[in-house]
């Protein structure tokens, strides 16, 4: 069974108060009550007497990922409250060499009950942290929520072509380029964005239903070997664009043609820095006497 | 006639060439003399491991019928492993636009040596036929839910000349 909120709350706030008496460090991302508006906010502790005044919790609304403020101050030492998800982003990280592993100290929370109305929540396969060095919460077992390839469902894949087509032409045309889905996505770090660059022009400016479409195919292609799953595009959109569903589609593709997951081991190569001579090669065009 | 129409139709393919293989085979082609059709219009690039997965994006934005990107057999690119690494990426862009709704017969892939000038001429017929079948290209929406839903809300944002609601100021167009 998974741990319950409150449970998970109890437990952190004993970890954290260990973490503070046991390591150094310059300050700690978690999860707290806003000042004003009372829902779940990322917090950011520098001190131990700001940990007592903030009451750190972790209740079903605590959908913003932790790991993606993590890059804002990547030269100093951080302690961050990770969700499994979140600990799959940060192994990212350190395989990709953006963070320093010495740099981190990655309380992790085991058996994540989920979030509320995050569908990707639904298709997890990552409930307990990928590495941490504190623990939080009983671990699950892990044939509670591994999958088998053969038996993933996800979001729109059994629709026909068609279908998916015109419910995308009808979900994009709310968008409204405001790059929510892009600033939340934890594993989009990059300097220079496409949809920024001037040179080469990828996103024409003005507004335009096709063009929004194709931001968002442009967006789902720098994700295959990236994308963890978390859904934090999907709950960041001010519209509600159902958009995670792309991003789905090629995270279990990727899985089924090369068995690659991103985010599960420190020392793994990305999806697209690495190849097998043997890759499958379906739909490529064949000729006679090949 | 409708049905002329559809016979006429001449589509538009962009043709993305390595240029160490495809590209020669492509000139072996003309120099032997052997017949395609010129429906493609041929890219060189250095090697398809150069090809950025959003040019071929952006090309059907800009409303090319079709593509085909050809380049070295595995194990044969003159970068020693560019071809590896685009085939990982064309896997998953096919993937991607197969599922928002692209008809497969527009996204070609296929591997053409300098010495397989009969080769690249029987793979330019056969990727004439295939995007022949599919008929035009419409673009990325579906042409039907998007007049509906115009005629529901407008296009308020718009600033295409002559599209319906939004305010366009000639003066910065």
């Amino acid at each position: 069974m998974n741990n319950s909120y409150k449970e998970i709350t109890e437990d952190l706030q004993k970890t954290v108060e260990l973490v503070f008496k046991e390591e150094e460090f310059e300050q700690l991302l978690a999860y707290s009550f806003g000042e004003f508006s009372g829902l779940i906010e990322p917090v950011i502790i520098k001190e131990k007497r700001d940990f007592e005044s903030k009451k750190i919790v972790f209740t079903e609304d605590a959908y913003p990922m932790l790991s993606k403020y993590l890059l804002k101050n990547r030269d100093i030492r951080q302690a961050v409250v990770a969700k499994p998800c979140d600990t799959r982003a940060i192994a990212f990280y350190i395989s990709e060499n953006i963070i320093d592993r010495d740099n981190l100290i990655i309380i992790g929370i085991n058996g994540c009950p989920g979030i509320k109305e995050n569908t990707a929540c639904d298709e997890c396969d990552t409930k307990n942290p990928v590495i941490a060095d504190y623990f939080v919460g009983e671990p699950l077992d892990e044939s509670e929520f591994a999958k088998e390839i053969e038996e993933i469902e996800y979001l729109l894949s059994d629709e026909t072509a068609e279908k998916r087509k015109k419910h995308y032409s009808e979900e994009f045309s709310r968008c409204t380029q405001c790059y929510a889905c892009r600033d939340a996505c934890p594993v989009c770090y990059c300097d220079h964005c496409f949809v920024e660059s001037n040179q080469p022009i990828w996103l024409e400016d003005g507004s335009d239903p096709e063009e929004d479409m194709v931001f968002h195919l442009m967006r789902t292609m720098h994700m295959p070997g990236r994308c963890v799953n978390c859904g934090a595009c999907e709950m960041a959109c001010p519209e509600g664009i159902e958009m995670r569903s792309l991003t789905s589609h090629l995270y279990h593709q990727a899985r089924r043609y090369f068995d690659y997951r991103p985010g599960l081991k420190i020392d793994q190569l990305s999806l697209f820095s690495d190849y097998n001579e043997e890759d499958p090669e379906p739909g490529f065009l064949q000729q006679e006497g090949d | 006639m409708p049905a002329n129409e559809k016979e006429e139709f001449e589509p538009k393919i962009i043709a993305y060439l390595c240029n160490w293989c495809s590209y020669a085979a492509a000139d072996l082609a003309g120099s032997s003399r052997l017949q395609y059709p010129t429906n493609i219009r041929a890219v060189r690039i250095p090697c398809t491991g150069r090809l950025n997965p959003l040019m071929i994006i952006k090309t059907l934005k800009k409303g090319a019928d079709g593509i085909l990107v050809s380049g070295c057999h595995p194990g044969d690119c003159h970068y020693i492993d560019g071809n590896y690494y685009a085939r990982r990426r064309f896997i998953m862009l096919k993937e991607l636009l197969e599922y928002s709704g692209v008809e497969s017969e527009r996204l070609n892939f296929t591997w053409c040596s300098a010495a397989e000038g009969r080769r690249f001429a029987n793979v330019v017929t056969q990727v004439v036929d295939r995007v022949k079948s599919v008929g035009p290209w419409e673009g990325y929406l579906d042409q039907e839910s998007i007049k509906k839903l115009e005629q529901e809300t407008g296009n308020p944002g718009s600033t295409i000349v002559g599209s319906e609601g939004g305010v366009v100021d000639e003066q910065f167009l």
